[in-house]
């Protein structure tokens, strides 16, 4: 897989969101039981981005953040990043409390720590069983700093083979208004393709 | 109108006065300023990577430290400068996770710095003054007309070195 093209063909695309759907779905029943069915998923759209419009989409390499780091290893390799904005963070935070909450304190990042955990654990989980394969994954690491600061170790990571990443834009919303959050995957092309030929999509169609 | 030039990641420009130049949202990546202390111009590189030899694909030289610093050597020497006049301050170098998983990327932040400082080190360019390592994430923007060196962090703490 040429990881320098900007388009993926259509066929790629689907199988991804497909892959990102299922994810999303695993996350939603997990999200739901946690904070009885205050926060659902919709489901995520997929793009391919270079490192430079992966910042914009955050509102700027300055913008402050919340990330969400872990990895998984094993038959596949990647790094996952959750991230979205402060405002963003705040209602996921006050969803999963249910109550008002400054995010800011040990128990909010606790919790804002958590959703991006479950969110991260649901797409490993439908990768391990779409794929059948084992997937091991660390324990998330969160961060607030600068969208630039916090793309710097996924994209230093993926950057070694690869000046694109994979966007899955996750939607939550909490039954008042529509909560954004982006799932960004950083995977080699070797993966992508190993993860592609196992979902029986053809790269070269 | 004076404006102030953006180096994205993986990226370099050249910069005179009355421009000024910046890299925005520096985090274990580093931001290294090359300038001239006689002829008042500079470049500003921002790499990702410490080394390009360890890797087989290397479809950008900005990349890395090394071929990176030898692109910028080159470019300040075309625009009239001698390597023996050219200083650098660096910023950046953070270590924004504390993350340690077996593909090992934890300590590139520091690695990235070695690297830059060994590869100026071998042009014999003296770093003037530096802001690197910490856990933080910086903005830099450098001013060839002062050869001053903003850094400004997640916090908004904003210094000159």
């Amino acid at each position: 897989m040429s990881f320098n093209e900007e388009t993926l063909s259509d066929q790629v695309v689907n199988a991804l969101s497909e892959l990102g759907n299922i994810g999303a779905g695993n996350a939603a029943t997990s999200l739901a039981s946690m904070t009885s069915s205050r926060l659902t998923v919709s489901p995520p759209t997929v793009e391919l981005l270079s490192f430079d419009s992966l910042a914009e989409k955050l509102g700027g390499a300055e913008t402050n953040v919340v990330g969400i780091l872990s990895a998984f290893e094993g038959d596949l390799s990647a790094m996952i990043l959750f991230v979205t904005d402060l405002e963003n963070a705040a209602s996921i935070v006050e969803a999963v409390a249910g109550k008002e909450l400054d995010w800011r304190t040990e128990i909010g990042l606790s919790a804002i720590k958590e959703v991006g955990n479950i969110l991260i654990g649901s797409y490993v989980a439908s990768l391990q069983a779409l794929l059948n394969k084992k997937l091991r994954y660390v324990q998330p690491e969160i961060c607030i700093d600068m969208a630039g600061a916090i793309l710097d170790i996924p994209c230093i990571e993926i950057g070694k083979v690869s000046d694109h990443t994979l966007l899955i834009n996750s939607k939550f919303n909490n039954g008042e208004k529509e909560l954004e959050g982006y799932l960004m995957v950083f995977s080699d092309a070797h993966s992508y393709d190993r993860l592609l030929s196992d979902l029986g999509v053809s790269l070269d169609a | 109108m004076p404006e102030t030039l953006k180096v994205g990641i993986a990226d370099m420009k050249y910069c005179e006065p009355p421009n000024k130049i910046t890299t925005i949202g520096l985090g274990s990546c580093v931001g290294i300023c090359l300038y001239d202390r006689y002829i008042k111009h500079c470049a500003l590189l921002h790499i990702m990577l410490p080394d390009s030899t360890r890797f087989s694909s290397q479809t950008n030289r900005l990349k890395f430290a090394d071929t990176g610093i030898d692109d910028m050597v080159k470019l300040m020497e075309e625009k009239g400068s001698r390597v023996t006049s050219l200083r650098a301050k660096i910023a950046g170098g953070a270590t924004i996770f504390n993350f340690s998983s077996t593909s090992g990327s934890g300590n590139i932040a520091v690695q990235n710095v070695v690297c830059v400082k060994a590869k100026l080190a071998s042009y014999g360019i003296k770093i003037v003054s530096e802001d690197c390592g910490k856990n933080c994430g910086r903005t830099i923007i450098f001013d060839p007309e002062t050869f001053e060196l903003t850094v400004r962090t997640a916090g908004q703490q904003i210094h000159v070195i």
